[in-house]
């Protein structure tokens, strides 16, 4: 994150919010848990805070697009999220219109 | 290690305390997990362990924003929907409230028989504390009207069918509660007065001679006004009739309690009597008394009248 000059800062953040939600989605296909997602994402090329991750995955669990379980093999005991159905189907929806914003934005004066 | 391990423990009692009861224990263990897997991420980068736990709970921010984040809560009192609305109608009532409540303390303390002095010491914790309750209750009204139905996702449910049809919605919304909040006080301090009474003596100020005639038409006056106030609401508008039967209503109660005034028929029997004994040869206190309320009287309906001009004014700039 800290590559980008801080007066960019805010704008930047706004344009990725809606990208988080699109990588979680399709990173969570296969269960992962909080932490173990919010690297995954960095890897990817989707770097986030976890304070917005940690309310984001709650909410999309909410509304649906994700189911969750509670994983207590482990010492540590974690809460898995994978993608439902429905979270697949607003990923490729989500998908499709970020392609359709790329491309738009190249035919940019 | 012991200060370390209570740094992440104190975070996540913070967030639990503020969601709701029922996600608790799962909100608190999901977080308490995640702090530990962010602190082995970053003991395993090499950093060391106290400043690696205050860096995670730093990046996760004020425990009590995080809280509403996870359940979706406003982070606001009073969001932009009701701020206009709640500014206005505090503001109104202030300007009615504390100078009426600050004008009864000194009267009260006046036919007690207190010189400037005192009289102005009973009028300044009425002022405080008139101010402070009426703050308080409208900011708790509005700060629950905030909470209550859908929270966050309200914009979204918007559509142009939604508009209402009133010019200034806000405004005549809090006009109309202004109008009611003030009804209800009115009929309770009567009620209150006729039941009882002020203070630790249980002064009746009002007479009751005045029950029930004179308070029924009062009453009646009050509703019309409601009514009134409500049927703009509704409609959106002020119309020229609508402000005459306003205008009527105020002119004839406040002509009304004039003229009882000056007849001595307002004032419970036993104050009066009271006022008669504290007057000199000088000073008649009830001929003062008389004159105060007809001035008070009087302020507030050219206030009616000033009003009910400005609203009149209102729809002609539509």
């Amino acid at each position: 994150m800290g590559v980008s000059e801080d007066e960019f800062d805010g704008h930047l953040q706004e344009l990725r919010r809606g990208t988080v939600v699109l990588a979680s989605l399709r990173l969570l296909r296969e269960p992962g848990y909080g932490y173990g997602l919010l690297e995954q994402l960095s890897a990817a090329g989707f770097p986030t805070d976890s304070n917005t991750l940690y309310p984001l995955l709650r909410r999309l669990e909410k509304q649906g697009y994700l189911a969750s379980e509670w994983n207590t093999e482990e010492a540590r005991p974690r809460k898995f999220y994978r993608t439902s159905d429905a979270g697949l189907r607003l990923a490729d929806t989500l998908a499709r219109d970020v392609q359709a914003i790329a491309a738009a934005a190249k035919n940019l004066p | 290690m012991d200060t370390q391990t209570t740094l992440a423990e104190r975070y996540v009692t913070a967030v639990a305390r503020s969601v709701p009861v029922a996600d608790r224990a799962e909100v608190s263990a999901e977080l308490r997990a995640s702090i530990a897997d962010e602190l082995d991420g970053r003991l395993a980068a090499g950093e060391e362990a106290g400043p690696a736990e205050y860096a995670v709970i730093a990046e996760l921010g004020d425990p009590i924003a995080y809280a509403a984040s996870l359940s979706g809560r406003p982070l606001v009192l009073i969001g932009p929907r009701y701020y206009a609305a709640w500014l206005r109608l505090l503001r109104l009532l202030l300007i009615i409230v504390i100078p009426a409540a600050a004008l009864i303390a000194g009267l009260i303390r006046a036919i007690g028989g207190g010189d400037v002095g005192a009289v102005i010491g009973a009028m300044i914790p009425a002022i405080i504390t008139s101010g402070v309750h009426v703050a308080f209750w409208t900011t708790l009204v509005f700060a629950a009207l905030e909470r209550v139905g859908s929270t966050g996702d309200t914009v979204l449910d918007w559509s142009p069918d939604k508009l209402p049809r009133t010019v200034i919605p806000a405004a005549r919304l809090s006009d109309l509660i202004g109008m009611a909040v003030m009804t209800v006080i009115l009929i309770g301090s009567v009620i209150w007065d006729r039941t009882i009474g002020w203070g630790d003596d249980h002064v009746h100020v009002l007479s009751p001679a005045l029950w029930p005639w004179a308070m029924t038409a009062w009453f009646a006056l009050l509703a019309v006004g409601l009514i009134v106030e409500a049927i703009v609401a509704v409609r959106g508008r002020w119309s020229a009739p609508l402000a005459a039967v306003s205008i009527t209503a105020s002119l004839v109660a406040m002509i009304g309690a004039i003229m009882l005034i000056w007849r001595r028929a307002v004032i419970a029997p036993d104050l009066m009597a009271r006022m008669q004994d504290a007057s000199t040869p000088t000073a008649d206190v009830v001929q003062i008394v008389n004159i105060s309320l007809t001035a008070v009287l009087g302020g507030i309906l050219i206030g009616l009248l000033f009003d009910a001009y400005r609203k009149l004014g209102l729809t002609r700039e539509v």
